[in-house]
């Protein structure tokens, strides 16, 4: 059962076969199939358990103020720096982010196994995997009907160009009406995160999961972790009266590649390697706005429905972005009487995202009171990407009919025409000289069968502890170019079938 | 008029207040599109409210913000005046500058603000009504 912090005694002393941190895309999988598995389970969340009625008649402040981490303004330092929010929810991120699922590609899966030594887990392995998770996801492309007119205009412009582009697949089943709030909650639950299917299925198989409680240590002893440590807490972090303490014989860390290598490195435990909290890729994105002559009302339909794949490749993924008036209209440029009048044309503005496969790595490293510090300076070869990504955009929008376009870019607020394209294409920027925001962070546990190289082996069990296992986006050793719900999820299952099977024997 | 006169991450002072709506009045200009102007119950007490649940420290990162925007301008206007003591054109001009500087932490700070600033305000109901965002979709699924 899923348990209030109201209901609970002073002290919570638990035993139980599994104890997992964080009920994300890797933890809510994991708990779901040992628990039906037949093993005790118990669950530790530090965000709170929220169902479609809390997302109905609420403000956007509110879905910021209470589902994300530092009300969505966690930021990476270095130049520039990026915003990137994370969720902060039973369902981890999940029941914030647009829903977009993608398979790991293959090509990706292949460099692990080549360049990292990652066993068992090539594109044929995988498949069944991939397979289910969309199966219990519900993973589907998205309707024309829901598709919106932001995702049309770059159909068009894609068309006109002959790009590569196709409607995305999300986990969002016949419900979903395209009211456009994904990231603040699905008030409809046609999108399918977390708390709608893997927490379910964890529950009914006899989970215990815990809202509203923070992991605060490991309980080491030699090359065991023998339990954890929580503290619950109520709004803002404010700690409150009941502690948490389980006993389990196996502990499974999925607090996500900015928190879970922040926990590690607090303790001084598991990194061997060196590796913890290194490696730290998180797709940088940027965006391009543009302006029509007709209404677009780009928040109507599905925020992000559409994908433009021409140069993946290259490691640039063009994917819809767009929002209500309030989140857009900082990325318009101007100020005064020039930015107030773009802004009243709000319902005339669309906006599409540039995601870039990053070559660049950053670091997380534990800051004052144990919150993390992420640490990323992004390279020129990456800038590069990110300033071809957005020239591509602006054509295609240019294509399909836009009077102009701005590029989250310094120097180039506005490209009007194809001649101004070809000359941001052919300009030098600097990385400073970009907006970026990022939405996956990855790799700050590196996955690899060398302890050297890597905190955890192919099956996500730590090399330093025998019944530590790290289940999030931190294992994956380099960056995927895809939004990496569903390959976190497909390892999870793969990781909990080796925790089912061998992970008690040791 | 204390700069500090509530304490730092405690909310905004009186001179903070003032400072933050003469950058969201130059920001969104009341007499343009939306008649709307930022006050107490649509802006200032949402920012507090905001900037709350983001922590103590960004608050009082935030207000550093503010208070180095609004003395900066002894430094690059030539007026030798702080930013809320410059009429409404100056204020604009002085606005501009900061988001097309060659200095990359000025743009840098200036789209922090600019994004706080226009999130807070935006998100009033009545402002993204006049804006044609129906928000109502977030009560009626599909609507």
């Amino acid at each position: 059962m899923i348990h209030n912090v109201a209901e609970l005694p002073d002290k919570v002393e638990l035993d139980a076969d599994v104890c997992i941190i964080g009920s994300g895309a890797g933890g809510a999988v994991t708990a779901s199939e040992l628990a039906r598995a037949g093993r005790s389970v118990v669950v530790i969340e530090e965000g709170g358990y929220f169902q479609k009625e809390d997302f109905q008649g609420r403000d956007l402040a509110w879905a910021f103020r209470t589902m994300y981490r530092r009300a969505g303004g966690t930021t990476t330092l270095g130049k520039p720096p990026v915003v990137l929010p994370m969720g902060k929810t039973v369902g981890g991120s999940t029941t914030i982010n647009s829903g977009t699922c993608f398979p790991t590609p293959p090509r990706v899966l292949k460099e692990w196994e080549w360049c990292f030594g990652v066993q068992d887990a090539g594109p044929e392995r995988m498949a069944p995997y991939f397979d289910l998770v969309e199966e219990i996801l519900e993973v589907q492309p998205v309707p024309e009907e829901i598709l919106g007119e932001n995702a049309k205009k770059i159909r068009d412009g894609a068309e006109i160009l002959g790009l590569s582009h196709g409607p995305l697949r999300r986990n969002a089943n016949n419900l979903c009406a395209g009211c456009g709030v994904c990231c603040f909650g699905c008030p409809s639950d046609g999108k399918r995160p977390m708390h709608l299917n893997y927490i379910p299925r964890a529950v009914e198989a006899g989970a215990d999961i815990y809202q509203r409680c923070k992991a605060r240590e490991l309980i080491v002893q030699g090359r065991r972790v023998s339990g954890v440590r929580g503290q619950f807490t109520i709004s803002n972090n404010r700690e409150v009266k009941p502690t948490l303490q389980v006993m389990a014989k196996v502990v499974v860390l999925s607090a996500g590649a900015v928190h879970s290598p922040a926990f590690l490195l607090k303790q001084k435990i598991a990194n061997s390697s060196g590796q913890v909290g290194r490696n730290l890729t998180i797709h940088p994105a940027s965006r391009v706005g543009a302006m029509f002559d007709e209404p677009i009302f780009g928040w109507k339909g599905v925020p992000q429905g559409y994908y433009v794949d021409e140069y993946a490749g290259e490691g640039i993924m063009l994917e819809g972005a767009h929002g209500p008036p309030a989140l857009m209209a900082a990325s318009i440029p101007g100020v005064g009487k020039v930015f107030k009048k773009r802004v009243s044309d709000s319902s005339y503005y669309a906006d599409f995202g540039v995601m870039v496969s990053d070559t660049t790595t950053g670091r997380v490293t534990p800051g004052p009171r144990g919150e993390p510090i992420m640490w990323y300076n992004m390279s020129k070869e990456d800038a590069r990407r990110a300033v071809k990504g957005m020239a591509l955009t602006a054509a295609i929008f240019l294509a399909a009919g836009a009077k102009t376009t701005y590029p989250a870019l310094w120097k180039y607020p506005e490209i009007r025409n194809a001649r101004e394209v070809l000359r941001l294409r052919e300009t030098k920027i600097r990385p400073v000289d970009l907006q970026l925001g990022a939405f996956h962070p990855l790799g700050t546990c590196r996955m690899s069968e060398a302890p050297s190289r890597g905190v955890v082996n192919s099956y996500l069990k730590c090399h330093d502890l025998d019944n530590l296992y790290v289940v999030d986006g931190s294992p994956f050793p380099s960056s995927l170019g895809v939004n990496p719900q569903e390959t976190i999820m497909a390892f999870a299952h793969r990781s909990a079938e080796h925790i089912a099977n061998v992970g008690f024997k040791s | 008029m204390a700069i500090f006169n509530k304490g730092l991450g405690k909310g905004f002072s009186d001179r903070q207040r003032e400072i933050l709506t003469a950058f969201t009045e130059t920001l969104l200009p009341p007499d343009v599109g939306t008649p709307l102007q930022p006050t107490e119950d649509n802006f200032l007490r949402p920012a507090e409210r905001f900037l709350a649940a983001m922590g103590a420290e960004s608050l009082r990162g935030f207000v550093m913000l503010i208070l180095l925007f609004e003395y900066a301008a002894l430094v690059f206007y030539p007026r030798f005046k702080t930013f809320t003591r410059l009429n409404p054109e100056q204020r604009e001009r002085y606005m501009y500058g900061w988001e097309n500087s060659r200095i990359s932490l000025k743009r840098q700070v200036f789209i922090i603000l600019k994004f706080f600033v226009s999130f807070v305000f935006l998100s009033n109901r009545e402002i993204q009504a006049s804006l044609g965002y129906d928000p109502e979709c977030l009560v009626e699924p599909g609507g």
